[in-house]
């Protein structure tokens, strides 16, 4: 098994999320917009400079920084597509 | 824009933050208040205008709506109050907006809660379900869009997703009325007590109820049948004190003493210390996602198709270079076509217009009218009136419809997203682009809007910045001095093309501006680290251009209009009274203009338009006119007949190129209008934050004038005193 954070999935791959680690206002954010964990996300791009960044989540695209992604520890799917 | 009766002028007093809330709904005079809630942008403020008849204001990203709205719906011979919600994702409080929806749904006591779902990501949808459900029975859940999920390939089964839930669960398409009447008998029956007492089975968790039993009671205890004891013994484990705060604030009942607290570490122990937060709001989702797989059939590849479009286009529209590109020329677009469909109207009115001031300055003289009236209201009133009317409504009656156009297929959340990142550098929220946005329509708005925005920091930059994109209050009489300085000359297309352009030119300029007052204020009054930022990227979809068109000219159009002929009659007596009215042989008028005069050279201006600006407080749209008048009462009469006329006027008094530039640039940025003004301290309640809303613009605005009129001069188009 091997867990990333969530601005390290590249653009096109699914990923699901393992651990929401922001604390404080942020986290809350990020659950009540289904960043829990055993979601499934999917990183479809990324603005210009790389930061925000788009994702599917739940049947939405939400934009999150980069730095906020960092947060976020995922398990990535493995190249058979399961996930480990 | 969001520029509605409801969120322009007067009105913004009555809804913003201190209003709005639960005192102020006028439970009396209705049988039953029903609120309605649901996500951002799943079409609540549709479904809510379907039934009440309103015409408050939609747009396709979240965020539309900032302050509960109220509308009126009879069925079957009763009366239902409903209140409309801004969209919320949960109910625990993050921002201003996310505020006004909790307080009502839960501390309102609606009779009942409509909970509006997008049938397409129904889970995400059931998620706020749920979390009403803890708090509420009386409950009627819409799954909305129905239509937009068939065409996906995505079924609802809504009668198994009731079973399970408990609660009445209504399929609707709000935009074609479809399941409206269907809605109101399940709000009917549920207000009627018609399904109380049933339980959904999939909140019920027995790990919770032995775990919390001392909590749930302690709640219970304390709050009789005001609240749910399971909900409040819930957010007690989690440790919201957030909500804690509004459950004393709203019904008087404290949790904050050493009992309550340590009734609640206690209960977290249990668990194993565990983030309370995230657990139940895992939970929730996990029972949202066991419903959504049981109740909904996705349609496969017809889906995915779907997707894979929208991905496309959004690709293209946040693309390096595609991104940037697309929002330049559709800026420069809508220019160009409010430009060129405004030009011949704007021409038409003022000839009407002259030609009836003829006919009425001869019925004066018929009937033996004084001199001094006729000047007052006819020179005055009247052709001030005249100005605003044929300057305004035509490029209003144009940009306001195709703006909104923009906003309801989806578009501005993107430039969001697209200058996320600079909003970033600048310490500040990639939210802010959407408020801007709303400025371009009223610069008020666009201050109500600003609660979108979850940092209190972030939102104060936005508030106090908002003034520098200019409102539709200022960029007619951009546009007419472009055409009239800068374009004049060339061929009637490439005439068009020039003003498209440097008014875009300038729009660009008014959102350097912002990025670098932002910045400013993140450096120095309003220090800090840019927080979080998450913005929701809805699906594209198709504008109903009819509704767009009709009702962006009825409600906005001819509302702003009114607005600035309401402030421009009164305007007009006074200046005309300045002009004419003598002290030693010199009017008022010259006085105050002669006093204002050095002030208004060194900005490049002179002392009849500086005068103009502090007389255009109340309305930036009678700046131009009163400038005219002014120059206009001292004899010369022939006004505004053209544009071409009015090149001569202002040629006459001394305007060159270098005066008009000064002009927009001050136009552009300098104090806010008082509507404004006075939205922006209900909205901060701070004087600091109000009078540096009116400094900051006025101080970057005056450097600049200071600079291009020293260009100016150094190129000797402008005389150096």
């Amino acid at each position: 098994m091997y867990e990333i954070t969530l601005d390290a999935v590249n653009v096109g791959e699914r990923a699901k999320i393992a651990k929401n680690a922001a604390s404080g206002a942020m986290g809350r954010r990020l659950l009540d917009l289904g960043f829990t964990e055993g979601a499934e996300v999917r990183h479809l791009f990324d603005a210009v400079s790389g930061s925000p960044m788009a994702f599917l989540i739940r049947g939405t695209v939400i934009a999150l920084r980069r730095d906020d992604a960092a947060g976020i520890v995922v398990r990535k799917e493995s190249a058979d597509g399961s996930y480990t | 824009m969001g520029l509605t009766h409801k969120s322009t002028g007067k009105n913004i007093a009555k809804n913003s933050m201190d209003g709005a809330l639960i005192g102020e709904i006028e439970r009396e005079r209705a049988d039953y208040v029903v609120a309605i809630g649901g996500n951002p942008n799943v079409g609540k403020s549709t479904v809510f205008n379907a039934l009440t008849g309103m015409k408050q204001h939609t747009g396709n990203w979240a965020g539309k709506t900032v302050t509960n709205a109220q509308g009126r719906c009879r069925y079957k011979y009763t009366d239902f109050l409903l209140v409309d919600v801004p969209g919320a994702y949960s109910l625990t409080v993050m921002s201003e907006e996310e505020r006004a929806a909790r307080d009502f749904i839960c501390f309102g006591e609606p009779d009942c809660t409509v909970i509006v779902c997008d049938a397409t990501c129904l889970e995400r949808n059931l998620n706020l379900v749920l979390q009403t459900l803890e708090l509420t029975d009386k409950l009627v859940v819409c799954v909305n869009l129905m239509d937009e999920a068939e065409k996906k390939g995505i079924s609802v089964n809504t009668e198994r997703l009731e079973t399970l839930l408990g609660v009445p669960v209504v399929g609707t398409s709000a935009r074609s009325k479809k399941g409206l009447s269907r809605l109101m008998e399940a709000v009917y029956k549920v207000c009627g007590g018609e399904y109380a007492g049933r339980k959904c089975e999939l909140l019920h968790d027995e790990e919770f109820q032995t775990r919390a039993g001392e909590l749930i009671m302690l709640a219970s205890e304390r709050c009789g049948d005001k609240l749910k004891p399971e909900w409040v013994a819930k957010k007690l484990l989690e440790g919201d004190d957030e909500t804690l705060l509004g459950i004393k604030e709203h019904t008087g009942i404290a949790f904050d003493d050493a009992e309550a607290k340590a009734a609640a570490e206690k209960a977290r122990q249990d668990y194993g210390g565990t983030d309370m937060a995230a657990e139940s709001a895992g939970r929730l989702y996990r029972a949202a996602e066991k419903l959504c797989a049981a109740c909904t059939e996705s349609g496969g590849e017809r889906t995915a198709k779907k997707e894979k479009q929208r991905i496309k286009l959004d690709k293209l529209l946040t693309g390096r270079i595609s991104g940037r590109i697309v929002m330049l020329l559709l800026l420069a677009l809508i220019f160009y076509i409010t430009i060129v469909g405004a030009n011949y109207p704007s021409e038409l009115l003022s000839r009407f217009f002259a030609f009836i001031q003829d006919k009425l300055t001869l019925l004066c003289e018929k009937i033996g009218v004084p001199d001094f009236i006729h000047g007052a209201l006819v020179l005055g009133v009247y052709r001030v009136l005249a100005w605003v009317v044929s300057v305004m409504l035509p490029p209003m009656a144009i940009f306001f419809p195709l703006f909104t156009l923009l906003e309801d297929v989806g578009y501005l959340p993107r430039i969001a997203f697209n200058l996320d990142e600079s909003f970033r550098k600048c310490r500040a929220c990639g939210k802010q682009a959407l408020c801007m946005c709303m400025g371009f329509g009223c610069n008020a708005a666009g201050v109500v809007g600003c609660r979108i925005i979850d940092s209190p920091r972030e939102r104060a930059i936005a508030v106090i910045t908002n003034s520098l994109v200019p409102c539709n209050g200022r960029f007619p009489t951009m546009i007419a001095l472009i055409t009239v300085f800068f374009a004049a000359a060339a061929h009637s297309f490439m005439q068009s093309v020039i003003s498209a352009a440097m008014l875009t030119a300038f729009i660009l300029l008014g959102i350097a501006a912002t990025f670098f007052a932002s910045k400013l204020l993140s450096s120095t009054l309003l220090k800090g680290v840019p927080s979080s930022c998450t913005l929701e990227l809805p699906p594209f979809r198709r504008p109903q251009v009819g509704k767009v068109i009709v009702r962006s000219i009825v409600d906005r159009t001819l509302f702003v209009l009114g607005r600035a002929a309401a402030v421009a009659a009164p305007a007009g007596l006074v200046i005309w009274l300045l002009a004419n009215v003598s002290i030693d042989g010199t009017s008022l008028l010259k006085i105050c203009t002669d006093f204002l005069d050095p002030a208004g050279r060194l900005l490049g201006l002179d002392g009849v338009i500086l005068m103009a600006f502090i007389l255009g407080l109340p309305a930036n749209e009678i700046v131009l006119p009163i400038i005219i008048m002014a120059y206009t009462s001292t004899g010369v009469i022939d006004g505004y007949s053209s544009l071409e006329s009015l090149r001569l006027l202002l040629a006459d008094n001394g305007w060159t190129w270098v005066t008009a530039i000064c002009f927009m640039l001050f136009s552009l940025m300098h104090w806010p209008c008082s509507t404004t003004i006075s939205t922006i301290w209900k909205e901060t309640r701070s004087v600091k934050y109000t009078l540096t809303a009116i400094m900051l613009p006025t101080a970057m605005g005056a450097a600049a004038c200071i600079a291009a009129a020293l260009i100016g001069r150094i190129l000797g188009v402008l005389p150096w005193t």
